[in-house]
């Protein structure tokens, strides 16, 4: 388990202090992939270099497995890392070793033997499926396969956390797809804790299980990938969710003024949140009859999180003001989150 | 074959004695004072570059003082700093003169300009790589020698073998201080004997001995870049 208590990073510079990280306040589980979203100068990867102090806070405590890292000894600190595994955007393997050497660096020092060390190699290249250049350099790998030997070398001294700094961030979506597939099989078969930071709404959604969400060196929302996306609060939560689909394209519409969503007398425009699980259709239909509206989807969208659905549309409903509140009511009463877009 | 030579170089009879301790004395001169240059020039760089800001061993006050040291040693003419540091000289190696005098001027007008190189050499190494290491939980002596100067020996062989050329050239001035060596020989049997072929002889060597230097930098060079 990682704490962070009261964590800020406060940079000095020539032009005034900058507040890179601010009272951050976490707790992250061990064996879960912690997500850490935001944008560019939110201060992820302070926070995350904080976690094995490569930056080191200047106030706060941070605890890895019980151990308050900021009293450790350099040395302690330095036989401590080698149980907090890091990953980054540019790989940065060593130029001029081998795939083999580079995965062997972190274990000069360890009291393997020579052939132990080699076996490990092997075997840490087989798990991350890279056994076959072994002897390469990194001059010849792709990013995909840079990565992969970085995560091995992660991994070299079995450690219990795994800190990954937009580790997909240089990759195309399909090799990005591959590195966290990789990443999740190690989360599970090792029951290794895995803190990421991206700014990629995507990467969260693939394969983490909390999320927090960062502006400004604070965390404005924390909690289950599903929670947020479902019913994201803060307003940047609301903005990444929104950019995971293309329902906020319907706000360029209406500001457009697009016939698509024109609106008559007695319409208005409803974006429905839906867990999936309780069937939409039969919902609209039912909600139609009964209530004597009328629906005409014009966005949807489904996406599986966690391996839950999470369905939205964007609806024209039809009808006297009070049968659509009273439409709306079952609806929400059903389940499904109901905001106004427009009428 | 001797013909031949008597034919191209025909003073080399008078003068191959000298010539032969003239390039002992030489390569002494190139190689002791090359290999103590190296190790100090190495040593400092090394310093330079921890202990600049957002080094591993930041330490602006005493960057500061190394940094200012190197720059007025490296602006004192080679020709003075043979006369400036006789009384040195004496201390450390017992005498001023000969190829043993010539050591210690040779190294500290060698050591500023490579600890200058040195440092260049290894700030090319990217930070993230120390990083990394940092990560690992490699100590600050392990990120020296594991990654600043084993990922930088090809730059490192490259600066090298412009020092070494250097040191070359500069070994030839020490014949001044009667360190003898090629410069000294070809002084005193090209100039004042007027013996123009031994002139070209020397020459010839001198090249032969930067070619050699050449070759076997690049031999490093290429085995070590990937
Ligand atoms: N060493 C430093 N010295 C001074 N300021 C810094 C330093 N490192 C980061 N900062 C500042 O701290 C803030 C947060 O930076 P950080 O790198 O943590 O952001 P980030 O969320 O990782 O951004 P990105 O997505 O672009 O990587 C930025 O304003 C940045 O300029
Ligand atoms: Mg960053």
């Amino acid at each position: 388990m990682i704490v962070l208590k009261d964590v800020s990073k406060t940079f000095e510079t020539q032009y005034g202090d900058i507040k890179a990280v601010r009272n951050i306040n976490v707790e992250i589980k061990s064996g879960e992939i912690f997500g850490v979203i935001g944008h560019s100068g939110a201060g992820k990867s302070t926070l995350i270099r904080c976690l094995n102090l490569l930056e080191v806070p200047s106030a706060g405590q941070v605890i890895v497995d019980g151990e308050d890292l900021m009293g450790l000894s350099t040395k302690a600190l330095n036989q401590r890392r080698k149980k907090i595994g890091m990953i980054f955007q540019h790989f940065y393997l060593m130029p001029s070793r081998t795939v083999m050497q580079n995965v062997a660096f972190p274990l000069r020092g360890t009291n393997l033997s020579k052939e132990e060390k080699r076996a490990k190699v092997e075997s840490l290249l087989g798990l991350v499926g890279l056994s076959h250049r072994i002897q390469a350099y990194p001059s010849a790998l792709s990013g995909g396969e840079k990565q992969r030997v970085a995560i091995a070398r992660a991994l070299a001294n079995d450690p219990s956390v795994l800190l990954c700094d937009e580790a997909t961030s240089a990759l195309d979506p399909q090799t990005t797809k591959s590195i966290l597939d990789l990443l999740k099989e190690v989360n599970e078969k090792l029951g290794l804790t895995i803190v990421l930071i991206t700014h990629e709404m995507a990467v969260i959604k693939e394969i983490c299980d909390r999320v927090a969400v960062m502006e400004g060196g604070a965390i404005k929302e924390i909690g289950d990938v599903f929670q947020v996306f479902s019913d994201p609060r803060s307003d940047v939560a609301k903005e990444f969710v929104a950019s995971t689909n293309s329902l906020h394209k319907v706000y360029e519409l209406i500001e457009n003024d697009s016939p698509l969503v024109r609106l008559a007398k007695n319409e208005q425009l409803l974006k429905l949140t839906y867990k999936a699980d309780n069937a939409q259709e039969t919902l609209l239909h039912t909600a139609a009859e009964r209530f004597g509206v009328k629906t005409n989807i014009c966005f949807g969208n489904i996406e599986l999180i966690q391996g839950r659905p999470l369905g939205s549309l964007i609806i024209i409903i039809t009808g006297a003001e009070d049968s659509i509140e009273s439409a709306v009511g079952y609806l929400e009463e059903q389940g499904v989150r109901v905001e106004v877009v427009s009428k | 074959m001797i013909e031949f030579i008597e034919s191209v170089i025909p003073n080399f009879a008078r003068g191959s004695n000298e010539l032969g301790r003239a390039i002992i004395q030489t390569l002494q001169m190139v190689g002791i004072s090359g290999l103590v240059s190296f190790i100090l020039g190495t040593a400092l760089g090394v310093a330079l570059v921890v202990m600049k800001k957002g080094g591993i061993c930041q330490n602006p006050v005493a960057y500061n003082i190394l940094d200012k040291s190197i720059n007025i040693l490296r602006s004192i003419p080679f020709l003075i700093l043979i006369f400036m540091l006789m009384g040195l000289s004496r201390l450390i190696m017992g005498t001023a003169i000969g190829v043993a005098g010539a050591i210690v001027p040779l190294v500290v007008g060698t050591v500023p300009f490579f600890s200058r190189q040195i440092e260049t050499a290894l700030s090319e190494v990217p930070h993230g790589l120390i990083e990394a290491s940092t990560a690992m939980g490699v100590s600050r002596l392990g990120v020296i020698f594991r990654v600043y100067l084993r990922e930088s020996i090809p730059s490192i062989t490259r600066v090298t073998q412009i020092t070494a050329i250097n040191l070359v050239n500069l070994a030839t001035f020490a014949g001044a201080v009667g360190a003898g060596g090629l410069g000294d020989f070809a002084l005193r049997f090209g100039h004042q004997l007027n013996m123009r072929d031994l002139m070209w002889l020397t020459i010839a060597i001198i090249l032969i001995l930067v070619s050699l230097i050449q070759a076997v930098g690049n031999i490093i060079i290429k085995r070590a870049t990937h």
